[in-house]
Formats: C-alpha cells, sequence, structure tokens
C-alpha cells in the first residue's frame, strides 16, 4: 500500500475511532456492527466467561470493570459471585510511521455464581472447527 | 520502461487481490509424530536483550513524510524531542533490571526448569532427554531434532507487569510438515514448511497496584523527572537543547492531576528491582516452571486448534492465577499463565529498551562471530 493511502487509512481510522461513542452498557452484536460492549459464556466450569471492550475515548475507561461486574450481577443474582478478573488492557493500534493510538479497553474474566441454581450448565462450547481434524 | 511500470502496477493490484487465509499459529504433533520423536534434547536459545522495558516511542514520520523533506526534518526533531526523555527513563529501568538479572541468569534458570522435566511427560510420548544452550547470533541456523525455546522478557509501559514469552519450534528433516489444517483453496506457502512442533507460551505476572498521586509523590515525580535529566557529570540539560524540552515537558505534565503510565513507572520500576530483584526473581521463576510444564504436556497433545474455538481453562493455582489454552483467532492453541485478580489496564508499547551490558554484549558476540567467520 502507498505511503499516501497509508495516511489516508490511519487518519481514517483514527477519526473513526474518535467518532465511537460510548456504546454505554449494552452487548455486542456483530450482526449489528456492534463490536464494543460485553459479551459472556460458559466456561465450562459452572461459571461464565465475560469479556467486556469499550471504545478509546470512552469518558471513563474504568467503567469497563463496571460492566463486567453489572453482568456478573445479572447473570448470578442477588446471592453473588465469586471473580476472577484476569486480563485488563488497553489495546494500541500500532503501524509503522505513526504513533500509536489508543483503540480499545478491554476487560475479561471468570464468574462463577454463588447460588447453584444460576451455575451455567452448558459445556464450555464445543470449537466450531472452521478447518477439519484430521 | 511504461509498459514495465504498467505490467509491475497489475501485478501489485493482482496481489492485493489474493489474500492470505488466516490459520493458527500453533502446530501440534499428531500420534505419529510423537511416536517418532520420543526422547529429545531442548535447545534453548540464548537470550541477549535480558528483560527490556517498553515504552511509547512517538513516530511521525510516515505524516511528516507526506510533506516533504521539510515535513521530514521537522518531523524527525518534533520525535526527537519527545522521545527524548522516556527513551532514556526506560533504558535506565533496563539497566537496573539487567543488575538484579543479567541475561545469563535468565537462561539458567530456564535450562534448570526444562531440566526438572527431564524423562517426564507422558509413557511413550514425547520427553525431554537433555538441555544445553545455543547462541543464535553465532549458531543462526534451525537446530535439527531439538525442541527450540526462544524468549522474550518484558516490563510493561507502567511498570505494574512482567510479560515472559517463550515460542517452542521442533523441527526434524526426516519429519516433514504437514498441515492439520484444512483450506478453500490451496494451502498457503506457509503451511507448507517449516516447523514440525510450534507454540508459545505467555506468562503475566501479578499487576502490581498502582499508586494514588498526593502532593508528596508529585513532589518526588518532579524530582525524578529533573534527576533523569541529568547528564553523566550530573549537570542539567542546557536551555534550548532537546534534553531540557524533552524535561520541561515532562516537568508540564508532572505538575497536572493525573498520573500517566510512564509515571507511575517511575514508581513501580523500583519495585522489580529492590531487595536484590526478589520479585523479579520469583515472577521469573513462576514463568519458568509454567513454561517447562506445559511445553512438554502440549508436545504430547494432538488436538488441532480452531480460528473460532473457546478459551479453555487448564489449571486454577492456589493464588488464584490461570493457566488458560487460549480459543479463538490465530493464537488458538496457545497458552497463558495469567493472574488471579487485575485491577487496571496495561499496555506495552511499540518500543523496547535494553539495558547497556546486554547491547554490549550482543556487539560483543556478533564482533567475534565475524573475526572467527574472517579466520576461516
Amino acid at each position: 500500500m502507498s505511503a499516501a493511502r497509508l495516511a489516508v487509512a490511519a487518519l481514517g481510522l483514527t477519526l473513526l475511532s474518535g467518532c465511537v461513542s460510548d456504546p454505554g452498557y449494552a452487548p455486542m452484536d456483530a450482526a449489528a456492527h456492534r463490536y464494543f460492549g460485553y459479551v459472556d459464556q460458559s466456561n465450562g466450569e459452572g461459571g461464565y466467561t465475560i469479556r467486556v471492550v469499550l471504545p478509546e475515548g470512552v469518558e471513563n475507561p474504568r467503567s469497563a470493570f463496571a460492566h463486567w461486574e453489572r453482568r456478573a450481577a445479572e447473570l448470578c443474582g442477588p446471592a453473588g459471585y465469586r471473580k476472577q478478573l484476569h486480563t485488563a488492557r488497553r489495546n494500541m493500534l500500532m503501524m509503522p510511521g505513526y504513533t500509536p493510538s489508543g483503540y480499545s479497553y478491554e476487560v475479561m474474566g471468570d464468574a462463577w455464581c454463588n447460588d447453584p441454581a444460576r451455575a451455567s450448565t452448558a459445556p464450555a462450547g464445543p470449537a466450531s472447527p472452521a478447518v477439519t481434524a484430521e | 520502461m511504461r509498459k514495465i511500470a504498467i505490467c509491475a502496477l497489475a501485478a501489485l493490484s493482482m496481489a492485493a487481490c489474493a489474500s492470505v487465509p488466516p490459520v493458527p499459529n500453533a502446530r501440534p504433533l499428531n500420534a505419529q509424530n510423537i511416536d517418532a520423536i520420543g526422547s529429545t534434547s531442548v535447545v534453548v536459545a540464548e537470550n541477549n536483550t535480558g528483560v527490556m522495558k517498553s515504552w511509547f516511542r512517538q513516530d511521525s514520520s510516515a505524516a511528516a513524510a507526506s510533506q516533504g523533506l521539510l515535513g521530514v526534518l521537522v518531523g524527525a526533531a518534533i520525535d526527537g524531542i519527545m522521545n527524548y526523555a522516556p527513551s532514556r527513563r526506560a533504558r535506565g529501568v533496563a539497566n537496573e533490571l539487567a543488575e538484579v538479572m543479567p541475561a545469563d541468569a535468565l537462561n539458567d534458570s530456564l535450562v534448570q526448569h526444562f531440566s526438572r522435566q527431564i524423562a517426564t511427560g507422558a509413557p511413550g510420548g514425547v520427553s525431554v532427554s537433555d538441555v544445553r544452550t545455543v547462541q543464535k547470533l553465532t549458531s543462526p541456523g534451525v537446530t535439527d531434532d531439538a525442541l527450540e525455546v526462544m524468549t522474550s522478557y518484558l516490563l510493561s509501559e507502567d511498570a505494574t507487569t512482567l510479560q515472559v514469552s517463550v515460542t517452542l519450534t521442533y523441527q526434524n528433516t526426516g519429519l516433514p510438515y504437514a498441515t492439520p489444517y484444512t483450506f478453500e483453496g490451496a494451502p498457503p506457502k506457509t503451511e507448507l514448511t517449516g516447523p514440525l512442533y510450534r507454540n508459545t507460551f505467555t506468562y503475566s505476572s501479578q499487576q502490581l497496584p498502582v499508586p494514588v498521586l498526593t502532593p508528596e509523590l508529585r513532589e518526588r515525580l518532579i524530582a525524578s523527572i529533573q534527576e533523569n535529566a541529568r547528564d553523566d557529570t550530573g549537570a542539567m540539560p542546557a536551555e534550548g537543547t532537546d534534553a531540557f524540552k524533552s524535561m520541561n515537558k515532562e516537568l508540564e505534565e508532572a505538575r497536572d492531576d493525573k498520573l500517566t503510565k510512564a509515571e507511575i513507572a517511575i514508581f513501580l520500576a523500583r519495585e522489580w528491582t529492590k531487595n536484590n530483584g526478589a520479585l523479579l526473581r520469583a515472577e521469573i521463576n513462576n514463568a519458568h516452571a509454567f513454561i517447562a510444564k506445559y511445553a512438554v504436556l502440549d508436545m504430547n497433545r494432538t488436538a488441532i486448534p480452531s480460528l473460532t474455538g473457546v478459551d479453555e481453562l487448564v489449571e486454577t493455582l492456589p493464588d488464584g492465577r490461570t493457566v488458560r489454552r487460549v480459543g479463538p483467532g490465530v493464537m488458538a492453541g496457545s497458552y497463558v499463565s495469567l493472574p488471579g485478580n487485575v485491577s487496571d489496564f496495561v499496555t506495552y508499547g511499540n518500543a523496547a529498551a535494553i539495558a547497556e551490558v546486554n547491547e554490549t554484549r550482543t556487539r560483543n558476540i556478533q564482533e567475534q562471530a565475524r573475526a572467527a567467520r574472517a579466520a576461516q
């Protein structure tokens, strides 16, 4: 790609990332082109893996932690949950020749519900293979 | 000439249309390969860079280039000013880390941990027979019929987290690689050659708590910035120099009400080196134990990763640390060891400072290698 095109692409991406507004507390939905928010799935250990991604430019990046806790509370109800927050990172957009710029804030962890009735009973989601086994 | 240019342009356009399909980086062994390999040597490629310090380098070269020569010069000058203090500080941290944990100590530690894996592993499966090191600067080729271990140690921008990344590969001229992945069309060229086995293992240390900004902390921060700006003779930078401008920029930021990641690093870097690097040693020890253990386990695992898989929780340790196998994406099948509870965002910059002693070591090895080749 020529240097001029790269510059335009980088500028466009930067402007677009600035235009992405805070999605608030909402689930991700790729079909609706909503790539920020929260998503959860069974972790195969009776708990849930919850992931929250907020765009750069969000007023309070630490709200990603609050969104995580809120989703865990929704899944587990008033009895509460045990948590393991293992990932919190600011993802950066790095392109040669350009100063890195922030892209998103991401928080991910597992929650196990104290109420057994709320525990996830689904397995960890079989790997829907895009490639076949031997 | 015009015909050549047109053809080249057409060829480039066609090349842009042909995209390489994504494929997991991991290459698992199959049962036949495991039987064939059996007991194998582990060769640790000597790490020459030591524990590096991550930082963000400002780089406006591409944008400046669009403004012609003047833009390039101005951009380079501005980048130089902005990067002067951060690069100097990152280098200082790397130097201090190297004092308590030299590169040789890293290599020795990893060798010891793999040595503890000798003769472990599933009966009839892949196991470790012996462990040795290789200096890739003097022996750059691939080691045949051995598990090669390449390492990287990086302290995050804010110095809250140490990341240890290891790539393992096994190659054997008698056992050519056959991709276990299927593709709609022909496999990409990258899937026709290369190591028989490959995987990555990443350890993230416990996350140090971020200090709270108080007036006293702000004064310490200002003092540290001024100290960092002094040259080798202890003199402050002269007015008008890049060092002076960079120092003033940092002082201006230090006087606000926010602690940036770079400012946090000023305080937390000391946590890693105090008590003769006790924390650093402990985390590296844990990282090496994780890597050595799961390397052997994974070499005996035949499951084929999927781009659309899900993360698997493999082990939970008493302190809440977890080992997971990555599910989706091109890192599917790789292993991560993550701390129990993180409380702040971690970032790794686009630049990594290497300790002076390690740069000197690398230069010396390269010169010795050149001299040896010249003597042949």
